[in-house]
């Protein structure tokens, strides 16, 4: 009798400590500092901005990733061209930030309990300068020791968001530009 | 007669070659000199971001000011940079300040209060600012 109730007392304390480790299983990752910089390449001049401030967000059990951007954190070299690029073309003021919401499309490729680095494919919607637009992107994911490292690049066109980028210097910016991705995330404890 | 105005238009063409020449190299402004358009601590500053963020942009967006605050975590960035975030630790958002290595040193801990300068570019999940300095008190 008395052997029976020690077992039923283990089975319940068992079935509670697994309980609390389904609950306690980290889903959320989050970083206020990603960092995403647009590289831009002509005959005329090669244009470089970062910004450092980027923010993001991973479900890992869904799949679902955000970045959210703000325009007016892009650090050019040149004063005169992040004026430009605030005032001219993306008009930062109006449109302040740049959205991607989108899906980690191979999340069954991915362990994320287990160190090494994965092939990402995140498919999902960008909104720059109020516009939105499909787009497909490869990129990576290390996980190490808890935490995720998150790596693109692909191009963007300034047209497919109507921004319009006037005669006297359109020769100086790329029609395609080369987006870089880095985030680092940490399991979003709060 | 003829040679003073050709003089003429030479020299306002050097003038005007050489204004373009300084507006295209122009480089940022100095933020350490910049007279801080509002002072304000980092609670209130937060409060008026997530009250009414549009009102808040037209305030702040691209301003310089200066922000007194509890720092909650100091991590080095990607690049030659810091992110420090000022917020008390009862809170979920706070004050998310990117700054240059050159302006940090060991004295900056987690937990210091201190008054920080920096441009204004909007709010994420926290209120960023960029090319921040420290003041020195």
């Amino acid at each position: 009798m008395n052997k029976k109730l020690i077992l039923i007392t283990i089975l319940i304390i068992s079935i509670k400590l697994l309980l609390i480790k389904e609950i306690s299983a980290q889903e959320k990752y989050f970083t206020r500092d990603a960092t995403v910089s647009f590289f831009s390449s002509t005959a005329m001049e090669d244009i470089k901005a970062i910004n450092s401030k980027v923010s993001c967000v991973l479900d890992i059990k869904s799949g679902k990733i955000e970045f959210a951007v703000l325009m007016k954190a892009f650090e050019f070299k040149k004063a005169l061209m992040e004026e430009h690029f605030n005032e001219n073309y993306v008009e930062s003021s109006k449109f302040p930030k740049a959205i991607f919401i989108g899906q980690i499309e191979n999340l069954y490729e991915i362990n994320f309990e287990k160190d090494g680095t994965y092939n990402a494919t995140i498919k999902g919607t960008m909104t720059i300068h109020g516009e939105s637009k499909e787009i497909t992107t490869k990129g990576n994911i290390v996980v190490k020791n808890g935490n995720l490292i998150l790596k693109s690049e692909f191009n963007l066109s300034p047209e497919d968001y109507s921004i319009e980028i006037p005669g006297v210097v359109r020769e100086k910016i790329a029609k395609e530009l080369l987006i870089s991705l880095n985030a680092q995330l940490a399991p979003f404890n709060r | 007669m003829k040679a003073k105005i050709i003089s003429g238009i030479v020299f306002l063409i050097i003038i005007l070659m050489g204004i373009t020449y300084y507006q295209f190299n122009r480089s940022h402004i100095d933020i350490s000199k910049q007279e801080p358009v509002y002072s304000i601590s980092a609670t209130k500053l937060f409060e008026q971001f997530s009250a009414d963020e549009a009102k808040a942009n037209s305030k702040y967006l691209g301003k310089i000011i200066e922000v007194k605050g509890k720092i909650y975590s100091i991590e080095k960035g990607v690049n030659e940079d810091y992110n420090i975030l000022l917020m008390d630790s009862d809170e979920m958002f706070g004050i998310s300040c990117n700054i240059s290595s050159n302006e940090i040193n060991e004295s900056i801990k987690a937990g210091q209060e201190l008054s920080i300068k920096g441009e204004c570019s909007g709010m994420l999940s926290d209120v960023v600012l960029i090319r921040c300095i420290i003041i020195k008190k």
